[in-house]
């Protein structure tokens, strides 16, 4: 007797917690309670982030001793092709810094906004994020630094991904490879506008809604369209097209674009937030 | 509800328990990604605490502690407190239901609950508008999940065990009391072994 009394008990207790989840999951969808959940999200992140931040510098030399033992091969023929770049980039860096000189003289003589005058936030990553099924990044920068939710964020090398959820100290980045991120873009410098969605980690981004008739080669790089409206300011190098294929109608074009290679990889150590918020 | 029998020191173990495995979770293991997933030690901990608790301590575990790690998920607020509140609870019924608890059901439970909890929050997050979840990576986040359950089992029944979680019956049933306490270190001593 006192058995079955106790699995009641334990029935109720689950029915109950499983209506509170419901419960919980509903209010969050309908987006009610006016900011409240993301309000005690934002509160458990501000609590748990210094003690995070002083067990992953405790920890950090741990890791990389393992990662860098585990992976040494790869390791230093990574650091052999760094270097190579390195010398490569500083060259053409110097080129570029003369050439974005000129653009921005030009760019303000006109009135027109340009997106490497925008003001940067640098930030660390701290984390790949917590979900095994959303391709997210922790960063270290959050909205006492004046990053918001909806802010670009860039890696060296490209488009990274936007903010979804920031807290006092800390980011959440969703990446563009993620299937829930789409970014408007522009390829080549004037060519064809088209829709950009991420298909998985280590996956090429497809971009749709590309009209027909326009040639595209590959290695056509690909940027940000900033139409009115947009998620991103324009300009921002996406990536860089590497397949096309005409839709049977030949009204539309397939194009696939390989994502700058942070974003690819979905690890990246330093990131800057861009100072940009999408019109509301 | 539930923790009545679990004395106030055993309560704050227990979330002592919970806030060390979530740093632990994001400072390490969310950084030991392997083809793009990575262990969780939280699932890990609801099972070993229904295991060893009981269906309603499961539950009750899985839903505080799914609210707590819901803190930290851009997937909708709840969904991992609701999986794994059923996932707490399924692993104290596996524990009534087998009439003598040996290593191997305890590591089934375990790591085989730690998938199937898993797979569960994919299928509900797709329910709800992710359908993108349901993808070739859930099968290698299924796997990874649940070799690091392997790994990570042993040590949260262990770390449970010295918290006090055991199932009610083991203590309120008096000549067992002992014995009850004494099972739950053995199960916990035998896994780890």
């Amino acid at each position: 007797m006192a058995v079955s009394r106790r699995s009641l008990r334990s029935r109720y207790a689950l029915v109950l917690l499983v209506l509170a989840s419901i419960t919980l999951i509903t209010l969050d969808f309908r987006g009610d309670l006016r900011g409240t959940i993301p309000r005690l999200q934002s509160a458990v992140r501000n609590v748990f982030n210094p003690i995070d931040a002083g067990v992953e510098s405790a920890l950090r030399p741990v890791g990389n001793f393992i990662e860098g033992a585990v992976r040494y091969g790869a390791v230093v023929q990574e650091n052999n092709r760094l270097r190579a770049e390195n010398g490569d980039l500083i060259r053409r860096f110097e080129e570029a810094q003369a050439a974005s000189r000129q653009v921005s003289a030009i760019l303000r003589q006109a009135h027109l906004p340009w997106v490497g005058s925008l003001a940067t936030i640098p930030a660390e990553v701290v984390s790949s994020g917590q979900s095994n099924f959303e391709l997210t990044l922790d960063i270290d920068k959050g909205t006492a630094d004046g990053v918001a939710v909806g802010m670009p964020v860039v890696s060296g090398s490209g488009l990274l991904g936007r903010v979804i959820a920031a807290s006092d100290h800390r980011s959440t980045v969703l990446l563009v490879t993620d299937p829930r991120s789409s970014v408007a873009v522009r390829i080549g410098a004037t060519g064809p506008l088209g829709l950009a969605s991420g298909e998985g980690a280590g996956k090429a981004l497809q971009v749709g809604f590309v009209a027909g008739g326009e040639h595209i080669s590959k290695g056509t790089e690909v940027f940000t369209s900033g139409m009115t409206g947009a998620l991103f300011p324009p300009d921002l190098p996406v990536g860089t097209v590497i397949a096309v294929r005409s839709a049977a109608s030949g009204l539309e074009q397939h194009v696939t674009v390989r994502p700058s290679p942070a974003a690819a990889a979905g690890e990246a150590m330093y990131v800057s937030v861009i100072e940009w918020e999408p019109a509301p | 509800m539930g923790a009545g029998s679990l004395s106030a020191l055993g309560r704050v173990r227990l979330i002592m328990l919970a806030v060390v495995a979530l740093v632990l979770q994001r400072t390490l293991l969310d950084g030991l990604r392997l083809s793009g997933a990575h262990p969780d030690v939280m699932v890990v901990l609801v099972l070993a605490i229904g295991y060893l608790g009981g269906p309603e301590r499961g539950a009750l575990a899985g839903f505080l502690i799914g609210l707590l790690v819901d803190a930290f998920l851009p997937t909708p607020f709840g969904l991992t407190a609701l999986t794994w509140t059923l996932a707490g609870y399924g692993a104290g019924l596996v524990k009534q239901s087998v009439l003598e608890s040996s290593g191997i059901t305890t590591a089934l439970t375990v790591v085989g609950g730690s998938m199937v909890a898993t797979a569960g929050f994919a299928v509900l997050a797709a329910l709800l508008g992710q359908p993108d979840v349901l993808h070739a990576h859930l099968a290698v986040v299924l796997i990874v999940v649940g070799a690091g359950a392997v790994v990570l089992g042993p040590v949260c029944l262990w770390a449970c065990s010295w918290a006090g979680v055991r199932a009610a019956s083991e203590k309120e049933s008096q000549p067992g009391a002992a014995l009850g306490a004494a099972g739950a270190a053995r199960v916990a001593n035998r896994v780890s072994r």
